[in-house]
């Protein structure tokens, strides 16, 4: 791995993809820890609305506020495997509770038939 | 052999599948209004579509991913939510239009009521969805939307004069009897080149490519099918403005509704040119449904990181199935409402060119970025063409809404 990143160009908002290749969200946010000397190092990637929130236009936010969107999760740098164009993690997407909403919306889908 | 019937099969598809509604509508009525004064258009506009359109397979081809897909790491989330907006917007109003179109068709068929239709195009477009894999939908309304080459047949069989449809290419002032009119032709100018150039093709095209399983090693294929289906299907618009300047300018026709359309190959070939022309248009509008419906989910999952694409159970792309019903039943919604579907036709394709800078800048961006491309960047001819569609595109989407205006919505 690096040990430089362009944070804007390289990691944010790109896809984050567990160990099947499933997409799991995006960064939406990046924890930095100061290493004491000037330098920032990476400790953790953030996923969830209320981590992209301090991004978005005030309209959005208040929206978000309103709906009380304040799912935030939290991936440790080191479940991150590989990086191309997104973040390709170690472990499956239930280990790291990134699935939550699609299972729970998986529930609905799957009273269909042929689902 | 098998490659050779799967670009063969490759090309019919893309032919049958790319007229919608606004294009059959507005290609009509310019050869009605200005003959063949917008031919040049056609031809314009064609080339845009296949410049963009092999820039969109090439990047999902090579990265990986649909140009979507990469917009919002690319341009970041401020640009990517304004573009996520637009397009679901416009996919929906696009997909509204198409329902009515089809919900048209089935009443001149069938002779139901125009409630029931709506609710019974829903209900099919729904189950078609789901029950078909991206290839069985691709494949059945593709090639069976290639019954509207009965339009192009009809035109041809009306013994346009050759000699003025060839001139009719080069760009010449179209025939007007006041000033007025000429603000008239610009808007059909511009609403004709976005009817070709609809966004969600693009975006449509892209996850396309990564529901196929394209690799870099099919990039020379995906051009060739391109280039032919885009082109060949611009043959159909360029057989609609026939069909409006011979059929429809002697009787002054406006065209009202899609039935009109009919009109020509009845003339031609009595019951069975009706027969081929309505289940032709069927399966192309209800295409170009699934079509709109599909990208405005492809859209939405992309930007959020969720599991999406065809290729994947229903259960396994949750709210990405979710969210193609859900934009089917809204369009459907639209329309039970009662509004004049020509109306929605006319503002989905003006709002789609106010957009068309937002879909195609990413695409350039991204297939120009060697990041992303490796050595499949684009050559000096896709960045030159590019770019001036692009410049040509901002000023349709500046003009688009003073034209909607001055033109007291498309009446003159």
């Amino acid at each position: 791995m690096n040990a430089h990143w362009d944070l804007a160009r390289d990691l944010l908002d790109h896809e984050l993809l567990d160990v099947d290749g499933m997409p799991c969200g995006r960064v939406d946010d990046i924890e930095l820890e100061d290493c004491g000397d000037g330098r920032l190092r990476i400790t953790a990637l953030l996923s969830g609305s209320a981590a992209r929130a301090p991004r978005q236009p005030a309209i959005v936010r208040w929206l978000m506020h309103t709906l009380d969107a304040r799912a935030i999760r939290r991936i440790a740098w080191n479940e991150v495997a590989k990086i191309d164009s997104a973040m390709h993690l170690r472990s499956p997407a239930h280990a790291l509770g990134l699935d939550g909403t699609e299972r729970r919306f998986a529930r609905w889908v799957a009273r269909l038939p042929g689902s | 052999m098998k490659n050779f019937l799967e670009v063969f099969l490759g090309i019919l598809t893309a032919m049958g599948g790319d007229v919608e509604v606004g294009e059959l509508t507005f290609a009509l009525n310019a050869g009605s209004k200005f003959e063949y004064a917008l031919l040049p258009v056609v031809l314009l506009g064609t080339l845009g579509i296949v410049v963009y359109g092999e820039m969109a397979g090439r990047v999902a081809a090579v990265a990986q991913q649909p140009v979507f897909g990469l917009m919002r790491e690319r341009n970041g989330l401020a640009v990517g939510l304004l573009t996520l907006i637009c397009a679901l917007l416009v996919n929906v109003m696009t997909c509204s239009a198409e329902i009515g179109a089809v919900a048209v068709v089935l009443e001149l068929a069938a002779g139901w009521h125009y409630r029931l239709c709506i609710l019974a195009a829903l209900a099919f477009l729904l189950v078609a969805s789901w029950v078909l894999p991206f290839e069985g939908i691709e494949r059945t309304f593709g090639l069976m939307g290639l019954l509207m080459t009965v339009f192009l047949v009809s035109a041809i069989a009306m013994q346009p004069d050759w000699g003025e449809v060839a001139a009719g290419f080069l760009p010449h002032a179209p025939p007007v009897r006041s000033s007025s009119d000429y603000v008239l032709f610009a808007y059909y100018a511009v609403a004709l080149l976005s009817a070709i150039m609809l966004p969600y093709e693009v975006y449509f095209y892209s996850s396309g490519g990564i529901e196929d399983g394209w690799k870099p090693s099919d990039i020379k294929v995906n051009r060739f099918v391109s280039i032919t289906g885009f082109t060949l299907g611009s043959l159909l618009c360029v057989s609609f403005i026939l069909i409006g300047a011979q059929m429809l300018r002697p009787l002054q026709l406006d065209v009202q509704l899609p039935g009109t359309a009919v009109l020509a190959p009845a003339q031609e070939f009595g019951r069975w040119g009706v027969v081929f022309a309505l289940t032709g248009m069927f399966f192309t509008f209800c295409g170009a449904a699934i079509e709109t419906a599909f990208s405005g989910a492809y859209a939405l999952a992309q930007f959020y990181g969720w599991p999406w694409g065809k290729f994947r159970a229903p259960r396994k792309a949750a709210r990405f199935t979710i969210g193609w019903i859900v934009l089917f039943v809204l369009a459907a919604l639209i329309m039970l409402s009662g509004v004049d579907p020509i109306q929605v036709v006319e503002y989905s394709i003006v709002f789609s060119v106010v957009i068309l800078p937002l879909t195609y800048l990413p695409t350039l961006v991204v297939a120009r970025d060697r990041i992303y491309m490796k050595q499949h960047v684009n050559g000096p001819l896709a960045n030159a063409l590019g770019v001036f569609y692009l410049v040509l595109i901002t000023l349709a989407a500046l003009s688009a809404i003073p034209l909607l205006v001055l033109t007291h919505g498309g009446k003159g």
